[in-house]
């Protein structure tokens, strides 16, 4: 709400606690909306840059090296062990599909959040900074 | 830096380090944005909120430049689970070689820095390519949105300067008679 507020005094100079009722007219409206949007856009950039980790998780590793272990384990039939090599390679490659369908949610998100600021921006340009009527 | 940029006021924009990579620096980016702010000119808040964007697509389309070489490494080829078969195979062919007498040792290296203008790591590139192509495939496209979000930010700003140009043009008037 902090974010909106503070987009929202960028956009109109004005707080949004200082707004009363009377004064809700479409550029104010659009104003809003766009504030609204900008907040959502930054939020929305902010969680597709934390996704962009280029390391494996560690919950991952550690289930990777137990497997590994069973590998040094004297004891271990020769079918156990290439049973924890095969689901040793299951879940790095679960991992790798978790990370990716992540990273591609937040690209998604922050498309989404581009385009709705976007049209937003449209709007208010329309409704709250118009030039003259002789525009084309 | 440029005279012009020394006086420019950064309270305005969002925080950057809600943003930022550990790799990455306020600094850089501040310095970006003011080169920005120094080229583009922006007059009034959106213009600057749309640099803002502009610069926040830059920084993007770097990031994404540098994961994809880091995805090409050659140390990328292998993922854990290889490296630890690797591993765990060459230690079974030195014990069945030379006892219980052996002690191991041949794991934990680190991953080799990168040497550039080594043409024979082509093919451990390539490997590497194969080896990440999901993520690689995932980083290409986010690289190219980001060029995207840039072009539609560029866009946006021109159309906004514009609008302020036409502003100081004083509207028609129609003449009877």
């Amino acid at each position: 709400m902090a974010a909106v507020g503070a987009h929202f005094r960028d956009l109109t100079g004005r707080r949004l606690e200082e707004i009363c009722d009377a004064d809700w007219d479409g550029a104010t409206r659009a104003a809003l909306e766009l504030a609204t949007r900008e907040a959502h856009l930054d939020r929305a950039y902010a969680h597709h840059v934390s996704c962009q980790a280029t390391e494996i998780d560690p919950d991952t590793l550690t289930m990777i090296g137990l497997l590994e272990d069973l590998l040094y384990c004297d004891d271990t039939l020769s079918c156990t062990k290439r049973e924890a090599i095969r689901r040793a390679f299951r879940v790095e490659k679960f991992d790798v599909a978790n990370v990716v369908g992540r990273k591609r949610l937040a690209l998604r998100y922050l498309a989404e959040a581009q385009s709705k600021r976007d049209s937003a921006l449209r709007v208010f340009l329309a409704l709250g900074d118009p030039i003259s009527r002789n525009e084309g | 830096m440029p005279s012009d940029m020394a006086d420019v006021s950064y309270a305005e924009f969002t925080d950057p380090r809600r943003f930022l990579l550990c790799d990455e620096s306020v600094e850089d980016y501040e310095f970006r944005l003011g080169q920005l702010l120094a080229d583009l000119r922006p007059a009034n808040s959106l213009e600057r909120r749309q640099v803002e964007l502009i610069a926040q697509a830059d920084l993007d389309i770097e990031r994404q430049r540098r994961i994809i070489s880091v995805y090409l490494q050659p140390s990328k080829a292998t993922g854990p689970t290889q490296r630890a078969v690797v591993e765990w195979r060459h230690d079974t062919y030195m014990r069945s070689k030379h006892g219980d007498d052996w002690a191991g040792g041949a794991g934990g290296e680190a991953d080799p820095e990168p040497v550039f203008g080594d043409f024979g790591a082509t093919p451990a590139i390539a490997s590497a390519y194969g080896a990440n192509f999901g993520m690689l495939e995932f980083h290409y496209r986010a690289q190219s949105e980001a060029e995207r979000r840039r072009r539609m930010a560029i866009g946006l700003l021109l159309q906004l300067q514009d609008r302020r140009a036409r502003r100081a043009v004083p509207d028609a008037q129609v003449v009877e008679g």
